[in-house]
């Protein structure tokens, strides 16, 4: 089971200040869906909305044919994983206990999976929650988030404090477990470069906006590197959409933000120019770049 | 589709089951406490009030501080698996009830076993102001005043820790000093609160303005969740 989400013109305000500014866009059911943005672009306000943890100011928000907030089927339905190292200080029961607990909460959650996650993730069953070291309180969460099975989870920043190998080890369950029992994951990330692989559609904010929103893939085929001599790269780029360049010596390096057309692509190889692939990151960085930066 | 876990009885029976493990911890205290008072204080040439009497005023207390701390240790939690605002609401109104009723019942129980016990341990113990041991409609009299009076004194810190959590310090305190007229208003209404220096009313005044009062606080506290937004 997993649910659809259809936003429209959503507005958050804080005392003056628009945290999400009209914000619309659909994320399919039964996807992990990235949401990319920087420090401050609104997506924890954005993640907070759709889990009913705050009323949006304007617009409309419909989770599977429903307004989410106040409504108990898909609240109950929804999970919501943030960083919560400081919460967790006050959290005096065992591991196992917690994790028994939550079955009680939430109908899909499968208590076999999660013991079997705590194995994965080595953590102490017998330890109190606010005695785990800060990657272990991240994994706890990241089980209950996967283990709860929710038609709609949400991870927000959810691998603060885990290593890389217990990333990639979450990374891997969001996946597999994806895989057997689709849902509707949305994952929110720095970590771009390492998380990219996960996606199946993008949706990057910027400054309480979407920027854009598409599958991986065509994400990925928009952005590409042409790298050439100055003059040639300078007449070649001219009415194409750059987003950053580099000039050394006498080659210069672009990033542009586009389709080539095949006459483009053409054009380019005679003129000895190197079209190369951007990754996720490399775009998630250009385009979120600031003017004075 | 499934049903609804977090209903408002299944979270009433969640917070109660909690709650009264506190309650049970605060009493037992106050029991301990009144047991060493009750030996030195009382002998055959001098007698000590009785346990409701000794107690009343730190129950409601006790009351106003568990009520305070719903916010902060409950809501926050069911939110987080998934309960909706309005459940959570008649879940806290039905455990807050019950947890009024019991810690009147476990309190008055206790005062007459200690009066039925005193005679074999040579206390001398009788009831001051509160005197529930004289006929059966004085009891019920009593036992009603201090149950309201216990769940008046929740409902208003619940409000109290509705308002920090919902609008910050500022309204916060304001709140405080709202919550010190209410208790005034509540010892004008039960006469037997330690809040009470005033004249009291007549009872077929002062028993529908007791539910008045209920109402109102039950309607503030709901205006104060209906919408707030889940800080993280």
């Amino acid at each position: 089971m997993s649910y659809a989400i259809e936003a429209k013109e959503v507005s958050v305000q804080y005392k003056g200040f628009t945290a999400i500014d009209q914000v619309s866009f659909q994320l399919q059911a039964g996807k992990i869906h990235g949401l990319l943005g920087r420090n401050g672009a609104g997506k924890t306000t954005l993640l907070s909305v759709l889990s009913a943890f705050r009323k949006a100011d304007a617009g409309s928000l419909i989770i599977d044919g429903e307004n989410p907030f106040e409504n108990p089927r898909i609240m109950q339905d929804t999970v919501f994983i943030f960083d919560q190292q400081k919460d967790l200080e006050y959290t005096y029961d065992k591991v196992d206990e917690m994790l028994k607990e939550m079955a009680y909460f939430r109908p899909n959650f499968d208590e076999a999976y999660a013991f079997e996650l705590v194995k994965k993730f080595k953590l102490p069953l017998n330890k109190k929650v606010n005695q785990l070291s800060k990657g272990k309180k991240s994994a706890f969460q990241a089980i209950i988030g996967l283990a709860s099975r929710a038609p709609l989870t949400i991870f927000d920043e959810a691998y603060v404090g885990m290593d890389a190998p217990t990333r990639e080890i979450f990374y891997k369950e969001i996946l597999n477990d994806q895989e057997v029992y689709p849902r509707t994951i949305i994952f929110s990330t720095h970590l771009v470069s390492e998380a990219d692989y996960l996606f199946d559609e993008v949706l990057m904010i910027h400054n309480g906006k979407v920027l854009l929103q598409d599958t991986n893939e065509q994400v990925i085929s928009k952005g590409f590197s042409l790298t050439g001599s100055l003059e040639q790269i300078d007449a070649f780029s001219k009415d194409l959409d750059v987003l950053n360049s580099q000039v050394l010596g006498g080659t210069k390096s672009v990033t542009v933000y586009g389709e080539l057309s095949e006459k483009q692509r053409n054009a380019a190889n005679q003129a000895g120019i190197e079209i190369g692939v951007l990754s996720l990151h490399d775009l998630f960085v250009h385009l979120t770049k600031e003017e004075d930066e | 589709m499934s049903s609804i876990i977090l209903s408002p009885k299944k979270i009433a029976r969640l917070l109660f089951m909690e709650q009264v493990k506190w309650t049970m911890w605060f009493l037992s205290f106050m029991f301990v406490i009144y047991i060493v008072v009750v030996s030195f204080a009382s002998g055959p040439h001098s007698s000590f009030i009785d346990l409701t009497n000794f107690s009343n005023g730190s129950s409601g207390i006790y009351m106003l501080v568990i009520g305070i701390l719903t916010t902060s240790s409950f809501f926050y939690y069911y939110m987080q698996q998934g309960a909706a605002r309005k459940n959570f609401f008649l879940g806290t109104i039905i455990s807050s009830v019950l947890i009024a009723i019991t810690i009147t019942v476990i309190l008055i129980l206790l005062t007459f076993i200690l009066q039925f016990i005193s005679g074999w341990v040579g206390w001398n113990i009788h009831g001051q102001e509160v005197d529930f041991t004289s006929s059966f409609s004085a009891f019920i009299y009593i036992f009603v005043k201090l149950a309201l009076m216990h769940l008046i004194y929740f409902l208003i810190g619940w409000m109290i820790g509705l308002t920090f959590y919902r609008l910050g310090w500022l309204y916060g305190l304001l709140s405080i000093a709202c919550s010190i007229i209410l208790l005034t208003i509540t010892g004008i209404l039960i006469d037997i609160t330690h809040f009470s220096f005033f004249t009291s009313l007549p009872a077929f005044i002062a028993t529908p303005l007791t539910i008045v009062l209920i109402v109102l606080l039950f309607g503030v506290n709901y205006r104060l969740i209906k919408d707030v937004t889940v800080k993280i």
